[in-house]
């Protein structure tokens, strides 16, 4: 089993179009396009809306939110991204999640795969517990005869027997927060992809997570995940990478690059004071 | 490039790959995602009339309010002809489905920024959104239904074997709301002027169908250019089928028929052709 592919990415880059234009010069860029040459504007209305604005803009005009990102995760890995804000972590879940589509490259993910981007995704905040319940675990691929089954479960885990009838925006957050858990532990993917989960309940909450994932890896699960938190990396990864600027710099043992990334961040902020102490002089 | 990796049996296999201009319509996904579709039309018909005190009434009280300041502006004062129809009768006939079309409408055009959230944070096939959108507003439909038929006993018009038409014109009108939808909610992920335009739209629409007048009004060699319009070939369905009017203009049922289906194939082949993008661009 431990040598089965889970996850093969190669070149993988997305781009995207810097919004320095307002929307309105943007549709009025169009409407006059509309008017010089509609047949040109038509076709390329069919294509990417940032081939639309090319003629206007510059090589500035775009920025590579990711770039040339290439490994292979096998199956019973679990793998921690850590890096700064817009090195790309979340971008490289979000098109593994298939939310978003790369600009070049490919992956190839081999498995069921389930990703949570957000605690408490697809809740409407009108609707009851109860209700939440059968739209979230839907939202997050799961067939209603599934909940159903599980509905007891999932009550009794997040602790809100008493609340089910009772519309989620009365929920306090910490309340919202364990009934997503509790949904989202009924899931038995072959692959799943985390961003950030562990760094919004308390410590109670944190280690009830850590538990379920333990739980998982115990059966072979495949598990992707970014966390701010090096302690969750260290205690839970298999392997981690470091992500800089849209780029996959570092692919080692946890303990290798959480030292390199801690590293990294100590001098930046030794820089940082440096040129605060001569700016002050 | 590395050697192809050798699939895993039982384990499905997802390729993600740039934008292609290969469209794939994924009709089997979306039956794979019936439950959700289900479920989405159901919070639809929860949410609407959450925290009210008159909550499903309000679906009969739209049309009918409309049916009497139309009834006193239009056939007390105005006069205008209905075809020998008792004029509150003719006009609610019209409404019930215009009411089911401008929310469905005004609905599945904002459905993809409405549920941003979702968009942005899940997979699942984006036609979804819209469609649970149009299919949300068909409960109040039913009730304003029964409520035409009420009305119908009341002037005592039985209506005859045409009938048998009407799932036609009804699955007619869910199409056209779906098929503007399409097209609306699309462009509305990037440029909200949709938003905006909609109330407008809606008023403009409903002048130029036959609501509050009958399209016999219209000379016959207009009928086909009247037709373009594929309300009016829904309305005047609708007229025919439940109240005993002869059948109208082939011509308009037919032109407004094809219409839908452009409309309709149309815009699916642009919202697919758009969805790669609606994430980066909403």
């Amino acid at each position: 089993m431990k040598d089965n592919i889970a996850i093969q990415v190669e070149n993988l880059g997305k781009r995207f179009k810097r919004r320095n234009y307002s929307k309105g010069q943007a549709l009025r860029h169009n409407l006059e396009m509309t008017v010089h040459s509609p047949l040109k504007y038509l076709t390329s209305l069919c294509g990417s809306p940032s081939s639309r604005i090319e003629t206007t803009t510059n090589s500035n005009a775009h920025f590579w939110a990711l770039k040339e990102v290439s490994f292979t995760i096998r199956q019973g890995e679990v793998v921690g991204i850590v890096g700064n804000n817009g090195a790309g972590k979340s971008i490289l879940l979000k098109i593994l999640s298939r939310i978003t589509k790369p600009t070049t490259g490919y992956a190839e993910i081999y498995g069921k795969c389930s990703s949570m981007l957000e605690v408490d995704t697809g809740f409407h905040k009108e609707l009851t517990g109860a209700e939440n319940i059968f739209m979230s675990g839907a939202i997050l691929g799961m067939k209603k005869g599934y909940i159903k089954e599980k509905f007891e479960e999932i009550v009794n885990l997040a602790e809100l027997a008493d609340f089910l009838h009772m519309p989620v925006k009365r929920y306090s957050s910490g309340m919202r927060v364990r009934l997503a858990f509790a949904i989202a532990a009924q899931l038995r993917p072959h692959i799943l992809i985390l961003d950030e989960i562990l760094s919004v309940g308390d410590h109670q909450f944190i280690t009830k997570c850590l538990r379920f994932l333990k739980k998982l890896t115990d059966q072979e699960t495949t598990v992707l995940l970014v966390s701010h938190n090096e302690k969750n990396i260290l205690q839970l990864c298999t392997r981690a990478f470091l992500m800089d600027g849209g780029k996959l710099v570092m692919d080692d043992s946890p303990e290798v690059v959480i030292n390199t990334y801690l590293r990294q961040k100590q001098s930046k902020i030794e820089l940082e004071k440096a040129t605060e102490r001569t700016s002050l002089k | 490039m590395k050697q192809p990796i050798v699939n895993i049996d039982p384990y499905p296999i997802t390729r993600i790959e740039p934008p292609n201009n290969k469209i794939n319509l994924g009709l089997h996904e979306l039956w794979e995602y019936g439950d959700l579709i289900w479920l989405l039309v159901v919070r639809e018909i929860k949410v609407r009339y959450k925290q009210t005190i008159i909550g499903g009434t309000w679906a009969i009280i739209q049309p009918l309010l409309t049916m009497v300041v139309f009834t006193i502006l239009f056939d007390k004062l105005a006069k205008l002809p209905s075809d020998d129809i008792p004029y509150p009768v003719f006009s609610f006939c019209a409404l019930v489905p215009w009411t089911y079309f401008t929310h469905a409408l005004t609905k599945s055009s904002t459905s993809l920024v409405y549920d941003r959230a979702l968009l942005t944070k899940v997979y699942f096939p984006r036609l979804i959104i819209p469609i649970a959108a149009v299919l949300g507003g068909l409960m109040d439909f039913f009730i304003s239904f029964l409520m035409l038929l009420l009305l119908l006993g009341w002037y005592g018009i039985v209506p005859n074997s045409s009938i048998i038409f009407l799932p036609f014109f009804i699955l007619l009108i869910i199409l056209t709301a779906l098929a503007v939808g399409l097209w609306l909610s699309a462009i509305n992920v990037e440029y909200r002027d949709v938003s905006n335009m909609l109330p407008f739209l809606v008023q403009i629409w409903l002048f130029i169908t036959p609501i509050a007048y009958s399209s016999t009004l219209i000379p016959e060699k207009w009928q086909f250019l009247y037709g373009l319009n594929p309300m009016a070939g829904v309305i005047e369905g609708f007229r025919w089928t439940l109240l005993n009017k002869e059948m109208p203009a082939f011509s308009l049922m037919l032109v407004s028929s094809l219409m839908t289906l452009c409309l309709l194939i149309g815009g699916l082949y642009f919202f697919k052709r758009r969805e790669d993008y609606f994430t980066d661009v909403i």
